[in-house]
């Protein structure tokens, strides 16, 4: 699974830590979920998408294995 | 939740990986070590060694506001550090599962020199220091 966090994140001019505090978790969170090694779950994944005040679906995408 | 929860989990996570990790290599050295045969000089300065870490990881506690009270949560309330914290167990119990196939499957190439005490701080060794370097890998950037 894809995802564009990282761009949403750069373009609202945020850092990780930032982005952490606005949705209650751990720098570690973001960061491991940007990279794709942490596969958030729908809550945290809702939160993000609604703090960009975007969907889901934009946020995330699936790969063709997925 | 609170943020200052999450960073105060966080804080707890790295600094237990490192101690851990540092704890491991300590517990299998003493047990490797205490195996070969070293005079009363040699072991002398082992025990102070040890006592030296120790000391440090005390004063670390005391002056770096380790949250001890951490150890006594059953698990995080972060989602990410809750699950590298469950397969960091996992990897432990893996190992330590190897370990005991191990010492059973070469039961009689263990000397009987090697004391019940040794392979209590072997394993413990080997539990520390997989579930150390287990959450430094998992939570790396």
């Amino acid at each position: 699974m894809h995802n564009h966090i990282a761009e949403f994140r750069k373009a609202a001019g945020l850092s990780q830590q930032e982005l952490a505090d606005a949705i209650s978790v751990s720098r570690k969170t973001i960061s491991t979920i940007e990279t794709s090694r942490f596969t958030p779950s729908v809550i945290i994944a809702l939160k993000i998408a609604q703090h960009f005040n975007t969907s889901v679906e934009h946020l995330f995408t699936l790969d063709d294995g997925d | 939740m609170k943020q200052q929860d999450i960073k105060t989990e966080e804080k707890f996570m790295s600094h237990n990986a490192w101690f851990c990790t540092s704890a491991g290599i300590v517990c299998l050295l003493l047990s490797v070590y205490s195996l070969t045969n070293h005079d009363i000089e040699e072991m002398t300065i082992l025990g102070i060694s040890v006592l030296f870490y120790m000391v440090v990881i005390a004063i670390f506690i005391i002056k770096a506001g380790f949250p001890l009270k951490m150890y006594f949560k059953y698990a995080y309330n972060d989602e990410f550090l809750n699950t590298i914290d469950t397969n960091a167990y996992k990897h432990t119990s893996c190992a330590f599962g190897v370990c005991l196939l191990g010492v059973l499957y070469n039961n009689d190439a263990i000397p009987s020199e090697v004391s019940h005490a040794n392979m209590a701080i072997f394993y413990l060794g080997i539990i520390l220091l997989v579930y150390g370097i287990s959450t430094l890998w998992q939570s790396r950037d």
